[in-house]
C-alpha cells in the first residue's frame, strides 16, 4: 500500500525533530523508512508501529549521530553548504527578525566602509612618490623676542643648496615657489588664468615623481624661461596642437615672461598636497639682484629634501639650526627654528602659515574614524541583542537536540554558520548602499575625494576583515549562550527570561543608547554654537558687500595713485553706493607687527598689533562706528604709516584710559612717530572662532591694494549692479580679470570645517539613533511576545493595556534613564572641551542637555508601544487556549 | 548472520558488486537485495549504508539521482566510471584477499 501525504510529511518533520538536519541524508531516510513502513502496514501493521519498527534500526546509532557522521564525512565546501542552507532556512523563517538584524548590521557597516574610504583616501595624500617616506620638508619658525612666533612652510632659497652642500645626509633637494594668485598666460591673442603655478628646480621632475609624458624629466626644465604644463592645461591652451615648442607669455604679480614649452605632465592625483598645473624653470633665479640680496630674509620658499636611507632625521634637524646662524643677520631679533617635516605628513599634520593649500585635520579624520567605530559597534550590538533574545525561542529546539545527544561543536558550528550567513548578506547590501550614498554623503557633507574603492586592494582587505570580525565576535557569544543551555531546564519551560546574556543584554543597550544621546547632544552643541557665532552682530555691516580681487598686472602702475582710479571711476558712476580699497578684508589675513610703544615709552614692545591699509572710505563701507577723533583725509594723511586709526583693544593694549586721550597722541615704531587720529569701534576681522585682536589702520595711500570692497544697492540688483561695476572694472584695468566675491559668504565660509563637523555628525546621529531603535523595536516585540501569556494573565486579572504598556516599557526606560545618566557628563565633558577653541562661544543651559534623553526616551516609549500594544490588545483567549 | 565486525570492511565492496550488476539502485532497494541474496545471512546496517553511499558520492565513485515517487523523493545510486573501476580492483583484492586468508588459516581449499 502506499502512505498518505500526511503520513509521509509526519516521517518527514520528525526526523528533523529527532535531528536528521542535513536534507540529502533526511531524503534518503524518508523514502527508506517509507517503503519499509509501507511493507509493513501490508502484513496488517498500524502506522505508527511500523514507523516505530522502521525506525529502530537506525536508533541504534542514534539519528543526530547518523546526522553528523554523514556531515562530517562529506567534504568541506559541502560541509559549509549544508550549513549555509540551514542557516537560510532559520533566517527565512523568522522574517521581521532578520529583516531587523540585516538592515541595522548593513546601516552600520555602510557607514563604516565610507569613512574608510574616506580616511584612506586622506592618509594616502603624498604616498604616490616611491621615495615618499624619505622626502622632508623644511619649515621655519620664526620667534620673536618676545615669544610671538611665526610658523611657515617655506623657508629661505639658498637653505636646500647649502643644507645638501654641508650635509652628506641629503640626497637631493627641491626648492620651489607657489604662486599663491591667478598668473595670466597668453597664447596668441588669447588670455587665459591659470592657478596652481610653480617655479621649480631643475631636478623637479626626477625629485618627484608627477608623470611626464612629453619631455625628459632630467632636463625638461633645466633652460631659462622653459616651461612644463599638465595635460588639462595644455589642452585648453593649444586644443590638439602639439604643445612642445610653443611660446607663452606668463604674467603675475612679480614678474612677465616669455616662455617656451618644453614637456607635457599627467594632471597631478589629487590625494598631493602639491598640484601643479605650470611648472615653470627656476634657472638663474638665484642671480636676479633683488633675489640675491634678500635670499636670506625672505623665508618665501618651499623646500624639500630627499634624506638617505641610512640617515636619521633627528640628528640633521639638530645641525640645522647653526647651519643657518652664519647666514642671517642677527639684528633683526628673531630666531629662526628650522625643522623637518615628512612629506607623508604635511596633508593631515601640518597647518602652517604660507601652505599650498588649507590641509586636512587629522583630528576630524580621526573624530570621523571613532564615529564609524561606534556607529559599528551598535550594529554589532544590535546583532547580539537580538540574536541572544533570538535564542530563548529556539532554547526548546536546542534542549531537545542536546538530550538528544548532539554535541555541542555541530551547535556551535550552525550558530556561527548563521552569523556568517546574516553578516554575508548585510554585507552585500552595505556594498550596494556605499555605492549609493558614498557620493551623496560626502557631497552634502562638502568632502571631495576621488573614489577609487572598488579598485584598491586594501578597500577590500578592510572590508574582509571588518566582516570576519565582526561575524566572529558577533556570533560567539550567542552561539556560547545557546549551545551552553541545560537541556533540562529548558525541557520543563522553565526557561527564565534572564537567560540568554540579560546582563550583556542590557548592557548593550545601555551602551546604544548611551552613545545615541551623547551624539545627539554633541550634535546640537555644534549646531547651536555655529548658529551663535553667526548670529552675533560683528560690530559692522557686511551684507550687499562685493570684494573685487585687486590687480595683477599693472605695468603702468595705475592702482599705485593715492586717489585710486577704480575706486574713483565706481564712486562717480554710482554703480555702488561706497568702494574702497584696502590691504585686507574682513576674513583674510592681515600682517603683524610688534614694537609698538608709547612715545617715549619701552613698556607692551613685545605685543603685536594687526596691521591693515586701507583708504578713506574704508569707515563709510563697512560702516564701522568711529568712536572719538577723526577718519583720514586722502588729501593730507596719505604718507603712509605717520598717522593711524587704532581700534579698543589697541587703545587700551597701549594702556590709553580713555578714547579722548588716545587721539592725538603719539606712539612710536623703531624710531619712527605715528600719531593716532581716531579710535574705531571693535569689529570681527576674523570669524567668532578667534578674539578681536588689537588693530592699527593706516591709510594705504600708494601702496598695493589688495581688495576693493564695493556696498551694492541692494540684494534685487545684483546682477544688473555686477555688471555695471565689471565694465568700470574693464575701462580701469582692461588687462586684468574682474574676479569678486561676496564678503558675507567669504567671511562665513570662515566656518566651512565647523559646518562640515556638523553636518557628518548630524548624519551619524540619526543613523546611530535609528539602528538603535531598530533593535530596540526587535527586542521590544520579541519580549512582548515571549511575556504574551503574562499579559494575557494580567488582562484577565483586570489589568489596562495602559498598564501593561508601563510594565513592560519600565525595564527599558530604567535602561535608557541609567545610560543617559553616563552619556551626559561625558557629553559635557567633550562639548566643553570642543568649545574651548572658540574665542566667543554661548553655553548652553543644562536643561537642553535633558532634551536628548527625553527625545529618546519618547522615540523608544512609541517604538516599545506599537509592539506590546499590539500583544496586549489580543483577546487573552486567544492566547491562552493554546495552554 | 555474521558478526558485524566480520563485514565491516566489506560494505563498500558489496555496494559496488550490487551496483555495477543493477545499474541503478536506491538505499532501501540495496538493504533489501543483499539480504535476498545472502539468503538472510548478511544484513546492512542502515546507519552504516547511508553515510557509506554519502561517501562514494563525495569520493566520485557513485553519482545520484532524484526521482519524485509521489510525494517522497527517491534518490537513485549509480556506478560513474571510476565507481566501475574501482569495483572491479575491490572485487579482485576481495578475491586475492580470501584466498590468503585460506592460505594463513590453513583453511580447507576452497573447491570440493
Amino acid at each position: 500500500m502506499r502512505l498518505k501525504n500526511s503520513q509521509i510529511e509526519f516521517i518527514e518533520s520528525d526526523l528533523r525533530q529527532q535531528g536528521v538536519l542535513f536534507d540529502d541524508l533526511r531524503e534518503d531516510l524518508v523514502d527508506h523508512i517509507c517503503s519499509e513502513v509501507e511493507q509493513k502496514m501490508d502484513g496488517g501493521m498500524t502506522f505508527m508501529d511500523a514507523y516505530h519498527l522502521a525506525l529502530q534500526p537506525f536508533k541504534k546509532k542514534g539519528l543526530p549521530e547518523l546526522n553528523e557522521d554523514t556531515v562530517n564525512i562529506l567534504n568541506s565546501f559541502t560541509m559549509i553548504r549544508s550549513y549555509v542552507l540551514l542557516a537560510f532556512r532559520n533566517i527565512s523563517r523568522y522574517k521581521v527578525f532578520s529583516a531587523i538584524n540585516i538592515l541595522g548590521l548593513s546601516l552600520g557597516m555602510a557607514a563604516c566602509f565610507i569613512i574608510l574610504q574616506y580616511v584612506a583616501y586622506e592618509f594616502s595624500f603624498d604616498t604616490f612618490h616611491p621615495s615618499s617616506s624619505s622626502v622632508y620638508r623644511i619649515t621655519d619658525k620664526a620667534v620673536r623676542e618676545g615669544g610671538e612666533s611665526f610658523h611657515t612652510a617655506t623657508t629661505f632659497l639658498p637653505l636646500g643648496r647649502v643644507a645638501s652642500e654641508t650635509f652628506p645626509e641629503i640626497e637631493d633637494y627641491n626648492r620651489l615657489y607657489f604662486l599663491d594668485h591667478h598668473a595670466i598666460v597668453s597664447y596668441g591673442n588669447r588670455k587665459f588664468e591659470q592657478e596652481a603655478v610653480i617655479y621649480a628646480d631643475a631636478n623637479f621632475f626626477q625629485f618627484f615623481s608627477y608623470d611626464l609624458i612629453k619631455g625628459n624629466p632630467a632636463t625638461v626644465i633645466q633652460q631659462l624661461n622653459t616651461v612644463a604644463m599638465s595635460e588639462s592645461a595644455a589642452l585648453r591652451y593649444f586644443d590638439n596642437q602639439d604643445p612642445i615648442g610653443k611660446i607663452i607669455q606668463l604674467s603675475e604679480e612679480f614678474n612677465d615672461l616669455t616662455l617656451q614649452v618644453t614637456g607635457i605632465f599627467k594632471d597631478p592625483p589629487p590625494n598631493s598636497h602639491l598640484r601643479p598645473q605650470m611648472v615653470v624653470a627656476m634657472a638663474g633665479y638665484e642671480n636676479i639682484p633683488d633675489v640675491k640680496t634678500n635670499e636670506w630674509r625672505w623665508p618665501i620658499y618651499m623646500t624639500y629634501v630627499r634624506l638617505r636611507p641610512d640617515a636619521n632625521p633627528k640628528i640633521l634637524e639638530a645641525k640645522l639650526p647653526t647651519l643657518v646662524a652664519g647666514f642671517l643677520s642677527a639684528d633683526t631679533g628673531i630666531t629662526h627654528r628650522l625643522s623637518l617635516q615628512p612629506l607623508e605628513d604635511i596633508h593631515l599634520f601640518s597647518a602652517l602659515q604660507y601652505e599650498i593649500e588649507p590641509n586636512g585635520k587629522v583630528q576630524f579624520v580621526l573624530l570621523l574614524l571613532a564615529i564609524a567605530v561606534l556607529t559599528l559597534v551598535i550594529a554589532y550590538a544590535n546583532y547580539i541583542n537580538l540574536s541572544t533574545a533570538r535564542s530563548l525561542d529556539r532554547a526548546k529546539e536546542v534542549g531537545i537536540r542536546k538530550t538528544l545527544g548532539s554535541n555541542k561543536r555541530t551547535l556551535l558550528r550552525q550558530f556561527i554558520a548563521e552569523a556568517f550567513t546574516v553578516n554575508f548578506i548585510a554585507l552585500a547590501l552595505a556594498i550596494v548602499l556605499v555605492r549609493v550614498f558614498t557620493l551623496l554623503l560626502l557631497d552634502y557633507a562638502g568632502i571631495s575625494i576621488e573614489f577609487s574603492g572598488y579598485n584598491d586592494p586594501v578597500f577590500w582587505i578592510g572590508i574582509g576583515t571588518v566582516f570576519v570580525a565582526g561575524a566572529l565576535l558577533s556570533s560567539w557569544y550567542p552561539a556560547l549562550v545557546l549551545s551552553s543551555f541545560q537541556p533540562v531546564t529548558v525541557l520543563r519551560g522553565k526557561l527564565p527570561l534572564g537567560m540568554g546574556g540579560q546582563f550583556l543584554r542590557r548592557t548593550l543597550v545601555a551602551v546604544q543608547f548611551g552613545v545615541s544621546i551623547a551624539l545627539m547632544i554633541a550634535s546640537y552643541a555644534i549646531y547651536n554654537q555655529l548658529q551663535y557665532m553667526r548670529s552675533q552682530p560683528l560690530g559692522m555691516n557686511i551684507d550687499n558687500l562685493v570684494v573685487v580681487k585687486g590687480v595683477r598686472v599693472d605695468k603702468m602702475q595705475k592702482s599705485l595713485q593715492v586717489n585710486d582710479p577704480f575706486v574713483q571711476r565706481v564712486t562717480k558712476s554710482g554703480h555702488a553706493l561706497n568702494a574702497s580699497a584696502s590691504n585686507s578684508v574682513p576674513g583674510t589675513w592681515t600682517s603683524r607687527i610688534s614694537n609698538i610703544v608709547r612715545q617715549g615709552s619701552e613698556e607692551g614692545k613685545n605685543l603685536s598689533y594687526n596691521l591693515m591699509g586701507a583708504d578713506e572710505s574704508f569707515i563709510e563701507t563697512y560702516q564701522l562706528e568711529l568712536l572719538a577723533g577723526r577718519n583720514f583725509k586722502t588729501s593730507t594723511d596719505t604718507i603712509a604709516f605717520s598717522r593711524v586709526l587704532v581700534n579698543e583693544r589697541a587703545a587700551s593694549q597701549l594702556g590709553y584710559k580713555s578714547w579722548d586721550e588716545a587721539v592725538n597722541s603719539i606712539i612710536e615704531f623703531r624710531g619712527r612717530f605715528i600719531e593716532i587720529i581716531g579710535v574705531v569701534k571693535d569689529y570681527h576681522h576674523y570669524s567668532l572662532k578667534s578674539t578681536i585682536d588689537p588693530m592699527l589702520i593706516f591709510p594705504i595711500g600708494d601702496m598695493p591694494k589688495e581688495f576693493y570692497t564695493l556696498r551694492i544697492k541692494s540684494a534685487d540688483e545684483v546682477r544688473s549692479s555686477l555688471a555695471l561695476i565689471e565694465e568700470d572694472w574693464k575701462a580701469t584695468f582692461p588687462d586684468n580679470p574682474f574676479e569678486y566675491f561676496f564678503l558675507d559668504s567669504s567671511f562665513d565660509a570662515q566656518y566651512k570645517a565647523e559646518v562640515q563637523f556638523e553636518k557628518v555628525f548630524m548624519v551619524f546621529t540619526v543613523l546611530a539613533v535609528f539602528i538603535a531603535c531598530l533593535g530596540l523595536y526587535g527586542l521590544a516585540s520579541f519580549i512582548a511576545q515571549k511575556r504574551s501569556k503574562e499579559i494575557g494573565i494580567r488582562k484577565i486579572l483586570g489589568s489596562s493595556v495602559r498598564g501593561i504598556l508601563i510594565l513592560l516599557s519600565w525595564d527599558f526606560m530604567k535602561l535608557i534613564l541609567l545610560s543617559g545618566i553616563i552619556a551626559l557628563p561625558l557629553a559635557f565633558v567633550g562639548v566643553q572641551s570642543w568649545q574651548s577653541q572658540f574665542a566667543f562661544r554661548d553655553s548652553i543651559p543644562w536643561w537642553l542637555y535633558l532634551i536628548p534623553m527625553v527625545v529618546v526616551l519618547v522615540i523608544s516609549l512609541l517604538t516599545i508601544s506599537v509592539q506590546t500594544i499590539k500583544v496586549a490588545l489580543i483577546n487573552p483567549v486567544e492566547i491562552l487556549k493554546y495552554d | 548472520m555474521y558478526p558485524s565486525q566480520l563485514l565491516k570492511g566489506t560494505f563498500q565492496t558489496i555496494i559496488l558488486k550490487l551496483l555495477s550488476k543493477h545499474n541503478r539502485m536506491y538505499g532501501y532497494e540495496i538493504c533489501q537485495k543483499v539480504k535476498d541474496e545472502s539468503q538472510g545471512q548478511i544484513q546492512l546496517p542502515e546507519g552504516s549504508l547511508y553515510p557509506i553511499l554519502h561517501k562514494m558520492a563525495e569520493e566520485g565513485l557513485v553519482k545520484m539521482d532524484k526521482v519524485n515517487v509521489g510525494r517522497r523523493v527517491r534518490r537513485y545510486y549509480s556506478l560513474t566510471e571510476t565507481g566501475k573501476t574501482q569495483a572491479k580492483f575491490k572485487l579482485d583484492e576481495f578475491n586475492r584477499f580470501i584466498l590468503t586468508m585460506n592460505q594463513l588459516l590453513s583453511l580447507k581449499p576452497f573447491t570440493k
